[in-house]
């Protein structure tokens, strides 16, 4: 399985945020890291098909990113994450899992499994407005696990949660990393140090890094911030 | 389809969970038994024997006296009694009550009610008739049209139809509730998205862009249709509780004397009713697509409920022939008195359609074509700029 990144481009006016990247993925965890504006949302959003690329080409196995097919086996989590505050958790991964196109007794058992995995359950059937700001981020991250995605993005996952929690969460990342593609953005480098078989890095739209690091490149937090060391000091 | 239906329901279910829509219809239903039994509650009347009577007794006392000589033919007769009573008591005179406000409508002059015969009643009846023609500018063909109607028409009879009258006027005000129901609660099916910014992930999940926007138009358009049902039906049995089921045969000339329609009373509010569901769905399609195209709920807000009312207040002037007949076409001339006392007729080769069957085609192609292209606004709408 690979996910095929042509030449993908996208310009605002005169601005390129995404400028001719080219990448091919395969399964396990791909770090994503850039400072703000390097165009890493919006490489997602086009890798999701919810954004129009100036140019360029997404496709998984062939199947272009503008198909029901690709949907059918991504997983979203946007770094935004939007929900309706009077919905239970249970009710907005069902109205979810029915989007994603899961049928309904399968739907049941996959949200409560996943209420269990980010430690939901208990909360289930509360509205999501009562949640705190971490809880609403482990629902977001199991509404993308939902239909056993082959390629699961997430836009900073582990903003919001406690340091425990996040290294939890980094090791489920690590495991789905088994069987799918993993595309995790984030600002925290260690997160991509622990997990990430890959790191591209991103700037002013262009890939300035892509490949696996190793203690032979030296510390990834320290190229990062040499990299970026205008947003890095901010 | 099962995934569909899913998809309708959860739809359905996000329409009724919103505060704005329990509060909205609670609202309308609440102003549409007022605007029926307002009267019978709060409205106290005095008799000719300084009785205090409430609203209530009057209506029943009113009915009653006016089925004592309901289903008479309106002839010479008949307006001899009713001389007779008006000479006889007041008492005597109140089952006339009904026809003498009619022939007070014709000649606007008690003493000409009075003296009046069948014969002048019915002709001063067609000459505002004719008047009304000359005054919309018909052509030859609409008033040949017209004529082969008002042949079938004279004489007719006096019935009590209070009931079936009663649902024609309320279904004015039936039209603006719905009109505000539908502009305050159906934007959110889509304006929801943005605000709470769940498009990303519905936009990125595997039914989130076609099947999706079918399931949110038809349980907008569901919605739609239910609450004008529910309107209807409250306003309906109240209506002919208050008043009685009588009447449902009356010809339409005894409610608008200037009507040319050869329906009766009582068919005449089944096609009010039937206008009603129509504009629920169009009412329903405009609010979801006008959101599609503005983004803001509070726009499409302003733009129904100011553009409704503009329209309220302004009648282009029947010269201007193709502007008015188009503007006649308009939601807000379904209002019953607009609609009943306009005779412009609409010219398909071999065929002349009226107001309210032009109506009929006009909103289907409208709302298949606002449905088409909201779903086009859909599919192309895009996650950028946060």
């Amino acid at each position: 399985m690979e996910l095929k990144i042509d030449r993908l481009t996208k310009q605002y006016g005169n601005k390129i945020a995404v400028d001719r990247v080219s990448l091919n993925l395969t399964p396990g965890v791909t770090g994503l890291l850039g400072a703000n504006g390097a165009g890493k949302t919006t490489l997602m959003r086009m890798l999701c098909g919810i954004l129009r690329p100036t140019g360029g080409t997404v496709t998984l196995e062939g199947m272009d990113v503008s198909t029901e097919e690709y949907r059918a086996i991504l997983g979203y989590l946007p770094q935004d994450f939007g929900y309706y505050p009077d919905f239970t958790g249970m009710d907005f991964l069902l109205y979810l899992a029915a989007l994603k196109g899961l049928p309904k007794p399968q739907a049941k058992r996959r949200a409560q499994e996943l209420l269990k995995l980010v430690s939901l359950e208990h909360n289930a059937k509360q509205k999501i407005k009562t949640y705190s700001g971490g809880m609403k981020q482990r629902l977001g991250i199991a509404q993308a696990l939902l239909n056993h995605p082959k390629l699961l993005i997430l836009d900073e996952p582990t903003a919001g949660l406690d340091p425990k929690e996040r290294v939890r969460f980094r090791n489920l990342i690590a495991e789905l990393g088994k069987d799918s593609i993993v595309l995790l953005s984030t600002h925290i480098v260690s997160d991509i140090e622990h997990i990430a078989d890959i790191v591209i890095m991103m700037k002013d739209g262009q890939v300035i890094y892509n490949g696996a690091w190793d203690e032979a490149h030296g510390d990834l937090e320290e190229f990062y911030l040499r990299e970026f060391d205008e947003e890095g000091l901010e | 389809m099962s995934k569909f239906s899913d998809l309708y329901f959860w739809e359905l279910k996000k329409i009724w969970r919103r505060r704005i829509t329990k509060i909205a219809l609670g609202v309308m239903v609440f102003l549409a038994v007022l605007s029926v039994i307002g009267d019978a509650l709060f409205y106290n009347y005095s008799d000719g024997d300084n009785e205090n009577i409430n609203g209530y007794t009057q209506i029943q006392r009113r009915a009653e006296a006016s089925r004592s000589i309901s289903g008479r033919m309106i002839d010479d007769t008949m307006l001899d009694d009713m001389r007779a009573a008006i000479d006889t008591s007041e008492q005597a005179a109140k089952q006339y009550e009904g026809i003498y406000e009619y022939l007070w409508g014709l000649y606007g002059d008690d003493e000409k009610v009075y003296h009046s015969d069948a014969d002048t009643m019915y002709r001063t009846r067609l000459e505002g008739v004719h008047r009304l023609w000359n005054l919309q500018y018909l052509t030859d063909g609409e008033k040949d049209y017209w004529e082969q109607k008002e042949a079938e028409i004279s004489p007719f009879k006096w019935q009590y139809a209070e009931g079936f009258q009663s649902i024609l006027v309320s279904e004015n005000l039936l039209n603006i509730l719905l009109l505000f129901l539908l502009a305050i609660c159906l934007p959110g099916v889509f304006a929801e998205e943005h605000t709470r910014k769940t498009d990303q992930l519905i936009l990125c999940s595997r039914f989130g862009k076609q099947k999706l926007y079918g399931a949110k138009l038809l349980a907008g358009v569901s919605f739609g249709v239910l609450s004008a049902v529910l309107l209807e039906i409250i306003t309906c049995v109240l209506n002919l509780w208050l008043y009685g089921a009588d009447g449902f045969d009356a010809c339409m000339q005894m409610v608008v004397a200037e009507c040319s329609w050869t329906m009766t009373v009582g068919q005449a509010a089944l096609l009010a009713l039937g206008m009603a569901l129509v504009l629920s769905v169009l009412y329903s399609v405009l609010a979801m697509f006008l959101v599609k195209l503005l983004k803001n709920s509070i726009a499409v807000l302003g733009i129904l409920i100011g553009g409704f009312m503009l329209c309220l207040f302004v009648w282009p002037p029947y010269s201007m022939q193709l502007i008015f007949r188009l503007y006649a076409l308009l939601p807000v001339n379904v209002l019953v008195d607009r609609m009943l006392t306009n005779d412009c007729l609409y010219h398909i080769p071999g065929y002349y359609l009226t107001g309210w069957q032009m109506m009929l085609i006009v909103y289907a192609v409208a709302v298949v074509l606002m449905a088409w292209l909201g779903a086009k606004l859909y599919q192309r709408y895009q996650i950028s700029g946060r």
